[in-house]
């Protein structure tokens, strides 16, 4: 009923924009482009989306991470595009930035939470294996895993949005 | 700093369903749902941690870091050596080196060459794929079915392709060319991105950025730059040409991209990810084809060439035989 927004140039731009920053790989934008209006134009027949736009540039997270990703599973990740009541935008860092700030955040981290992390995201083991792998009970695995993925989103946000971050109100630019 | 505890709480919890996201039961997700509608702090910082855990920058850092051994390069070698022999920690020293679940690494030593670095064998087996941050922060990704050794010395970097094909990212070193060594080629580069291929007896070297080296053993050299590629056939001489080099290699998506690729080359790419090897009868080797074919299921991609070619597929224990259709 809506597919009308998703057609207007204005909309291809700002997504293009976004795609462009947050891919590694700039030349597939227009891929990813069409990925994700398709899926959004799938997902808008399904049910109502309040806000389209927020809802496209997570789905176009999903779509790069799933092009990226070489494991078989990932190419699947289906309905995991997430529309969120508090969304985002599109704020997003350049990517060499980003890169940058989770190598430091990985590195910053102890060698055996650093350890849990690569398995977990990198070589996809289940907390399970981690946990018999690297001789440490489940908990402790759950433990640091959790401890890592928030200290990188924490890194991510202090730079991306830092007024979500909860305790900035009056923001240096404002003043 | 006093709200410091639920936020982190909150976060937790968001970084658990983030992480479990995949293999979560419908059960499961309807829970979810209800957690991140109970509250738009529960939505937000779902919100916030899948837009940093699906990012490919987090991926390709958590790829590219530094070995473990040589971030604290004073370990003693005696320790390292039991370190990586004893059967539970041999993985705990590639933390760092992004090794795929399956893959197999294997240190061998050189007892009284203290000044050079172990050569390093990386291996997959087939239908796996694999890759690895070198000492040097160059990457390899490994295809399937794939075996290189990698020594390291101060002057040098010496890589050995026994079979299969690897894409390299190389870390500048002026002082130290990256060599990629094959039965009947090496390809030099200082700083750059290239595959390199082994398909039966030929060697096809592709290059994504920069320009490499190529050297005919005892022959010639060439220089192959980005956007080109060079396949050294013994049987059918030197063959080249372009392609996209921004394009992601193909293989590292589960696909198999033909642009009149003769069907012997097509078969071997098959074979890195099937345990029942297909053998092609050599009427058919030199049949050209075109098209994107699925690594990881055999049976489907063999149906597709079958039925544009009129070959016959027959399984013989654990072989295929491809064959000429009898009319």
């Amino acid at each position: 009923m809506n597919d009308g927004i998703f057609q207007s140039a204005e909309v291809r731009r700002r997504l293009l924009a976004y795609i462009s920053r947050r891919d590694r790989n700039p030349a597939s934008s227009e891929d990813v482009l069409q990925e994700t209006l398709l899926r959004l134009l799938e997902q808008t027949r399904k049910k109502t989306i309040d806000d389209p736009m927020a809802y496209a540039f997570r789905i176009a997270d999903t779509v790069i991470f799933a092009r990226a990703r070489q494991r078989r599973r990932e190419t699947e990740l289906g309905d995991l595009d997430f529309e969120c009541t508090a969304p985002r935008g599109d704020q997003v860092l350049e990517y060499k930035q980003r890169m940058a700030l989770f190598r430091d955040g990985l590195l910053a981290m102890t060698p055996v939470r650093r350890a849990v992390f690569v398995k977990r995201h990198l070589e996809g083991k289940s907390r399970g294996q981690i946990a018999e792998d690297m001789n440490l009970s489940l908990e402790a695995v759950k433990k640091h895993l959790l401890r890592a993925m928030i200290e990188l989103t924490n890194r991510n946000e202090a730079l991306e949005s830092p007024a979500q971050m909860g305790n900035v109100k009056g923001s240096s630019h404002e003043q | 700093m006093n709200n410091k505890a639920p936020r982190d709480e909150i976060l937790e919890t968001a970084a658990d369903w983030c992480d479990r996201l995949e293999t979560l039961t419908p059960g499961e997700r309807r829970q979810l749902n209800a957690w991140i509608a109970t509250d738009p702090e529960h939505a937000r910082a779902y919100d916030t941690m899948r837009h940093t855990i699906l990012d490919v920058a987090l991926l390709e850092a958590a790829a590219n870091l530094p070995s473990e051994e040589l971030r604290k390069n004073r370990f003693p070698l005696g320790a390292w050596v039991a370190h990586v022999f004893a059967p539970k920690a041999s993985w705990g020293v590639l933390v760092g080196a992004a090794v795929a679940a399956c893959a197999v690494t294997v240190f061998l030593l050189r007892p009284s060459a203290p000044m050079v670095a172990p050569p390093q064998l990386l291996a997959t087996k087939t239908g796996e794929r694999s890759t690895v941050a070198l000492a040097d922060k160059s990457v390899v990704y490994l295809n399937a079915d794939t075996q290189i050794s990698v020594s390291y010395s101060s002057h040098a970097r010496l890589l050995n392709l026994s079979r299969g094909e690897a894409i390299f990212q190389v870390t500048k070193d002026k002082a130290r060319p990256f060599r990629v060594a094959t039965a009947i080629a090496t390809v030099t580069a200082v700083g750059t991105r290239f595959g390199v291929d082994r398909v039966g007896d030929a060697v096809e070297v592709r290059v994504y950025e920069g320009t490499v080296d190529v050297e005919r053993s005892g022959v010639d050299h060439r220089a192959v730059s980005r956007g080109q590629w060079l396949l050294i056939d013994p049987k059918r001489g030197i063959s080249g040409g372009s392609f996209a080099p921004e394009a992601y290699p193909n293989w590292r998506t589960g696909w198999l991209e033909a642009d009149r690729m003769p069907l012997a080359y097509v078969v071997a790419r098959l074979n890195r990810y099937t345990d029942d090897k297909i053998a092609l009868d050599s009427k058919l080797d030199a049949v050209e084809l075109s098209g994107r074919f699925r690594l990881d299921n055999t049976a489907v991609s063999l149906q597709m060439i079958a039925a544009v070619f009129d070959i016959d597929v027959t399984r013989q224990d654990h072989r295929i035989l491809l064959t000429p259709k009898h009319k």
